[in-house]
């Protein structure tokens, strides 16, 4: 189990769009995935919990992997965030 | 003619001006059907079969999403995939199926029950973006549970005017195919998916009424501006009139542009010239035909960006190159990766400054792999419709990284012909122009490229030192300073004298006084977005060359953006 620590860059915030990117990303490996925003922990292969989670521009995310592939989950989920899920 | 049984005084609404247009005519008032669902205990057999019964509908609801996003408006497509990504939600799936076998509720109530947190939640978020997805979620529960009960919602309308409280992605898809002309929103605002959805298809809109659907009713006369945001109900003879001629007047205007678009690209003297479309989707496709581009003269290819270092594969951006050439005539202009600036955080490494950052082609000659499977990709393509296609280099600054670009190219080339594969030895490789290095150096330049397509955007920003997104200076982004025009002319001139074709692909070429300077400085290519051509180009047509080009000495002339500004009033 790995954790690791980001920040929302974009100006709109986890959106749907953006939710929507990174639940497709995380399910694509086995490992299970959490984010920790708050106190509230959501699993994130769920697009529902990840749009509640409302995080906007600069929130704090703790990522959270378990699994066998947990590094390489990591490292996409890590890098999808921190570009700003590709937006403007 | 209809006797107006209501009280007949004319009410004018004030709303948000979600999306342009007029319309006016009979309404009809759209409410959706409520959906109730009680719970009810269920016996253990029964337990089963509500089980299964989830299972169909999201089956179900998925194939039948996925039928309306094919095809569909981009904004509309992208809340029809959110939804389906809802149905794979395992969360909600765990809980629906907790709820029915552990605590034996049935189906439709189990469903209403996970999606209320949810919902809940979201509401008291107090952030108006999530609060709009509202709405597309609540579709989601209600079409499960009309799947359920194998109960149809109510999605049909009497008249192409529509007034309703708000529109779920699913309604509007429908009601798109049975003539939709209007629509007039008691909730939403600029931003609410129904408003972008609107724009996208050209359906005028207000939104944010708050009370029109308690006022209007079925039949009733009304006025939709999505212009100014008003509506009014039961428009007086006076209103009527007035807005029969503005109505009139729009129509005339479309028709006259319709015309002209199928029209050569000519100035009145005969002088000939290209109108090229601003492409980033497939799904736009559709217009660049539709407004008669004569090409593609910027294809943005950012869309195959997933994350950081990482693109689509070179099949896939092939596929993607070769539906652009074939969904079109005529060529079409590739820009390479023009990732960073503001779409681009490179992670650990913080830009202060990515506009004047690592992006473009710095990025790019920094990530040998990325680049070459890009060229690779191209070539492929290029190969194979030889005469099609042109490759762009973006954010160049130094005549190196032209060289340094070709010389990639070159092994590209190499290890294709190794292969055996066909290579188009004439594809043209030009590069954006938008630093002022580049501008000012224009003549060395054009020594070494095929063509030049200026990027007035950017070339604004970097000469006028201002971000454009900054609202404290945004006004010092003049597009129209002499500055910019002279960096413009040069580049114009540089080109000509080389004889290398120069195009201008940002915003300025949309506008058509700028457009006819333009090309009174010897521009003779413009790139835009489809729906500006129409305008551009009947202003274009109506004018001789010598007349351009006299308006472009005149523009030269002036000392500020305002002096530029009144000379284009004057003009058009």
């Amino acid at each position: 189990m790995i954790k690791e620590t980001v920040t929302i860059p974009n100006k709109a915030g986890l959106h749907a769009r953006p939710a929507a990117a990174l639940v497709r990303l995380a399910s694509q490996y086995n490992s299970d995935f959490y984010i920790h925003l708050f106190g509230y922990r959501v699993n994130g292969k769920s697009i529902l919990g990840v749009m509640t989670l409302a995080a906007e521009q600069g929130a704090e995310l703790e990522l959270e992997m378990d699994g066998p592939d947990e590094e390489d989950a990591m490292e996409a989920v890590v890098e999808l965030i921190e570009n700003g899920f590709g937006e403007d | 003619m209809t006797e107006h049984s209501s009280n007949g005084k004319e009410i004018i609404i004030e709303g948000v001006a979600a999306s342009n247009g007029l319309a006016m005519g009979e309404l009809c008032v759209y409410k959706r059907k409520e959906l109730i669902a009680k719970p009810i205990t269920l016996s253990d057999e029964l337990v089963t079969v509500h089980q299964r019964r989830f299972e169909y509908a999201l089956h179900t609801l998925e194939r039948e999403l996925k039928r309306l996003a094919e095809g569909a408006d981009p904004e509309l497509a992208t809340i029809l995939d959110t939804q389906i990504e809802i149905l794979h939600d395992p969360e909600l799936q765990k809980q629906i199926n907790y709820l029915i076998e552990e605590e034996h509720t049935n189906v439709d109530y189990a469903i209403y029950k996970a999606f209320r947190g949810y919902i809940q939640r979201l509401e008291q978020s107090g952030n108006a973006l999530m609060k709009e997805r509202i709405v597309d979620i609540e579709d989601v529960r209600d079409k499960l549970i009309h799947i359920i009960r194998r109960s149809s919602p109510h999605t049909s309308i009497s008249s192409g005017i529509v007034v309703t409280d708000e529109l779920t992605p699913s309604e509007i898809a429908q009601f798109a195919g049975h003539n939709l002309e209007a629509l007039a929103m008691d909730h939403g605002g600029i931003t609410s998916h129904t408003s972008i959805i609107a724009r996208s298809m050209g359906i005028p809109a207000v939104a944010g009424l708050q009370q029109i659907t308690s006022q209007a009713h079925d039949g009733d006369e009304i006025i939709i501006d999505g212009f100014t945001g008003k509506c009014i109900l039961n428009p007086s003879s006076e209103t009527r009139t007035q807005y029969q001629n503005k109505i009139k007047e729009l129509e005339r205007r479309e028709k006259h542009l319709q015309k002209i678009l199928a029209k050569e690209n000519v100035t009145q003297d005969g002088t000939p010239f290209e109108l090229q479309a601003n492409v980033e989707f497939e799904q736009e496709l559709e217009n660049v035909a539709h407004y008669h581009a004569d090409g593609i003269g910027l294809l943005r290819t950012e869309s195959l960006y997933i994350s950081r270092g990482l693109f689509e594969d070179v099949e896939t951006q092939e596929q993607f190159y070769e539906h652009m050439l074939t969904g079109i005539n005529g060529p079409v202009t590739i820009r390479l990766f023009d990732v960073g600036g503001d779409k681009f955080f490179e992670g650990d490494y913080w830009e202060a400054n990515p506009f004047l950052g690592w992006r473009g082609i710095r990025m790019l000659l920094q990530s040998p792999s990325l680049l070459r499977d890009q060229l690779k990709a191209i070539a492929d393509v290029a190969g194979r419709y030889p005469g099609r296609v042109r490759l762009m280099v973006p954010m160049v600054s130094v005549i190196d990284e032209v060289r340094k670009v070709r010389h990639v190219l070159r092994e590209v080339y190499d290890e294709m012909r190794e292969e055996d594969e066909p290579v188009d030895e004439q594809m043209p490789v030009g590069i954006m122009v938008e630093v002022p290095s580049v501008a000012l150096q224009a003549e060395q330049f054009a020594q070494e490229v095929d063509f030049f397509s200026i990027g007035t955007n950017d070339l604004t920003q970097y000469t006028m030192a201002v971000d454009r997104g900054n609202d404290r200076i945004s006004q010092l982004f003049q597009q129209h300073h002499p500055a910019v025009w002279k960096l413009i002319d040069q580049t114009a001139q540089a080109g000509l004298n080389a004889g290398i074709p120069v195009a201008v692909c940002g915003e300025l070429a949309s506008e058509p006084a700028a457009a006819a300077a333009l090309l009174g400085m010897g521009i003779r290519s413009l790139s835009m977005a489809p729906s500006s051509i129409g305008e551009v180009k009947s202003l274009l047509r109506s004018r001789t060359i010598d007349e351009l080009e006299t308006f472009a000495n005149q523009v030269r002339s002036a000392t500020s953006s305002q002096q530029v500004e009144e000379y284009f009033e004057a003009f058009d």
